[in-house]
């Protein structure tokens, strides 16, 4: 009955629910015991303090810590420690020929690696006296060798190598595509070489399963839409069309990460393409804030406008379709009309409405963390707003800061504003706590 | 399945390089050759950095107006669509023959169509570190050419950097 004396809340924390067990409570053996006990605990505490210091905090220094807050009694911490340690002696062993010997791991990897750099250098201080036929065939042999070993990793079920291989395959196959261009000379592009690397690597790139291995992807495929949109610019001299085009790339990576079937199959890949997109769309929509200060208004956006109304057709269908909270569906729509409309409309010097839109823009986006319980983006957007407040202020009061009383007003601002943030925060913090937050749950923009 | 997926991707870039680098080889082969010779840009500085700063010494026919007699210009201007018709002067490709006309032109009797971007000074010609010293003297020395091939898209593939008819590590110790 004593074992069962105390529950752990959903916060962590012990509940007493039942009668303590041990001695009579208030006789003086049971005082003594309990002295001599919480002065050995306490001795033990203090052996652990570095620990509890750097947050290293141990199994037995907690004990130590429940015992001196009478949560639990001597009696109880040491048949807790008792069990903990038939448990651990219990384990297990992994015999020495089957454990990991991680420093001949190292001691290895840092030959291999020294054999890698000299190889390259041997390569590069003869890259001249090497014949074409000897670098293309070299080449086309490392690609296929690595090609074989990511299959086979594949079938194996070596996941970590796999992706590794896969990520290195990406990357050796725009080295390729380099090479034959160095080689042979014919003059091609650098969109035409970014494209060949895209649709050569298309599909062993949706064979990754992580995250990582999917930015890459996406970066490349970035790049290379980026690439394009500096070509259509330059040899159609339609800069505005172009920059239109732009937008295009996040609001894609934000729809084909929230399809259904993207994040059944490639959760790893679902997770990237709507991190970097929604980071993206955020980008665009707070520097198009920053348009305000210009006259932009005059530019000839008509050329743009295909480019918008395929943006506008984009963002609906995405917010309507795919996205299933109203914030998500609002700051979407927002940032499509933040990164837009200031660029078309804006005749500058509209400080205020820059700062405006700014902050109403982050707000949107603190409103969607906290429904979705995503405490760092609430942080950050937190942290966005109370910037542009003080940046707001050395805009309008600038002239002031030649006197000691803007300087004075402008500390006490960013004071007041930290003093807010540093109590919303610990709010919101209570607020997650109180709700269970701290499980994975959904993620604001991400 | 999975694994069949995973070894089509892996496949697709090795035959994908592969046909780049046999659509390379077969435009290099079949594409018309010749040997244009050069000179530095500037005489004083033949060599800037890694690479030789040259420009063709073109054996110029017909007038210097890239088919726009009201502008005639003895450079060919690389943004008003301005190509060059190579032919060639003797049955080795050496020295050929370079006419000015507009890009969408027919080229009746051209060998070799060339955008006039390709062709404007400064070219430049990788060379190595530890042969450059030995290279500048002999470029002063003897005379410098490139062999250069038509590339796709009006394009000029540049090959092997010749020093009296003869690959310049044969001259350069």
């Amino acid at each position: 009955m004593t074992e069962r004396m105390f529950s752990v809340n959903r916060t962590g924390a012990m509940e007493r629910w039942g009668p303590p067990g041990g001695p009579a409570s208030g006789s003086a053996e049971c005082r003594a015991v309990r002295a001599a006990t919480i002065a050995t605990w306490r001795a033990a505490l203090r052996h652990h303090r570095a620990v509890l210091r750097s947050a290293m905090v141990s199994f037995d220094a907690r004990l130590a810590a429940w015992v001196e807050a009478g949560l639990i009694t001597a009696e109880q911490a040491g048949r807790i420690e008792a069990f903990e340690h038939r448990a651990r002696d219990a384990t297990p062993r992994i015999p020495a020929s089957q454990s990991r010997p991680t420093f001949l791991y190292a001691i290895g990897g840092l030959g291999g690696l020294a054999i890698a750099v000299g190889l390259v250098s041997i390569v590069a201080a003869n890259w001249d006296a090497i014949t074409p036929a000897t670098k293309i065939g070299l080449d086309l042999g490392l690609v296929a060798a690595l090609g074989l070993a990511v299959w086979h990793w594949d079938r194996r079920g070596h996941e970590l190598a796999r992706e590794i291989g896969i990520v290195v395959l990406y990357g050796l196959v725009l080295a390729s595509i380099a090479l034959i261009g160095q080689v042979y000379q014919l003059g091609g592009e650098a969109h035409e070489a970014l494209l060949t690397w895209s649709v050569l690597t298309a599909v062993i790139m949706t064979r990754s399963r992580s995250g990582f291995a999917a930015s890459i992807w996406l970066f490349g495929l970035q790049a290379t839409w980026l690439a394009w949109a500096v070509w259509l610019a330059d040899t159609h001299h339609a800069e505005m069309l172009a920059l239109g085009t732009i937008y295009w790339a996040p609001l894609l990576c934000v729809g084909v990460g929230r399809l259904p079937a993207v994040r059944r199959a490639r959760p790893g890949l679902a997770a990237a393409l709507a991190s970097i997109g929604w980071f993206e769309l955020l980008l665009c929509a707070t520097l198009g804030t920053f348009a305000f200060y210009a006259d932009t208004a005059r530019e000839p956006w008509l050329d743009a406008w295909p480019a918008v109304a395929i943006s506008v057709v984009l963002t609906v269908a995405v917010a309507t379709g795919l996205l299933e909270s109203l914030p998500q569906r609002v700051l979407l729509v927002s940032c499509g009309v933040l990164a837009h409309v200031p660029l078309f409309i804006s005749p500058g010097d509209l400080e205020l409405v820059a700062a405006g839109s700014f902050i109403g823009l982050w707000l949107l986006v603190a409103w969607t963390a906290h429904v979705a319980r995503d405490h760092g983006q609430l942080s950050l957007a937190t942290a966005m707003i109370g910037l542009r407040i003080i940046a707001i202020y050395f805009e309008v009061f600038g002239s002031l800061l030649d006197t000691g009383l803007g300087l004075v007003v402008g500390g006490l601002l960013t004071l007041g504003i930290v003093w807010v943030w540093a109590r919303k925060r610990r709010q919101f913090e209570q607020e997650f706590a109180g709700t269970g937050v701290g499980v994975p749950g959904p993620r604001g923009v991400a | 399945m999975t694994a069949r997926w995973t070894l089509i991707g892996v496949l697709v870039p090795v035959l994908g390089l592969a046909a780049l680098v046999g659509r390379a080889e077969y435009a290099t082969r079949h594409a018309a050759k010749f040997t244009i010779p050069i000179q530095g840009f500037d005489p004083r500085d033949l060599l800037h950095g890694q690479y030789l700063n040259y420009q063709y010494r073109l054996r110029w026919v017909g007038p210097h107006t890239c088919g726009d007699p009201d502008h005639p210009d003895p450079v060919p201007h690389p943004t008003r669509g301005c190509c060059v018709c190579l032919t060639r002067s003797g049955a080795d490709g050496f020295d050929p023959f370079a006419r000015q006309m507009t890009c969408d032109s027919p080229g009746a009797g051209c060998e070799a169509i060339v955008r006039a971007d390709t062709m404007v000074p400064p070219l430049r010609y990788f060379v190595p570190e530890d042969s450059a010293a030995g290279l500048e003297a002999a470029l002063r020395n003897h005379d410098a050419a490139v062999e250069v091939n038509e590339a796709p898209g009006q394009g000029l593939a540049v090959g092997a950097l010749l020093l009296d008819r003869r690959p310049w590590r044969d001259v350069v110790p």
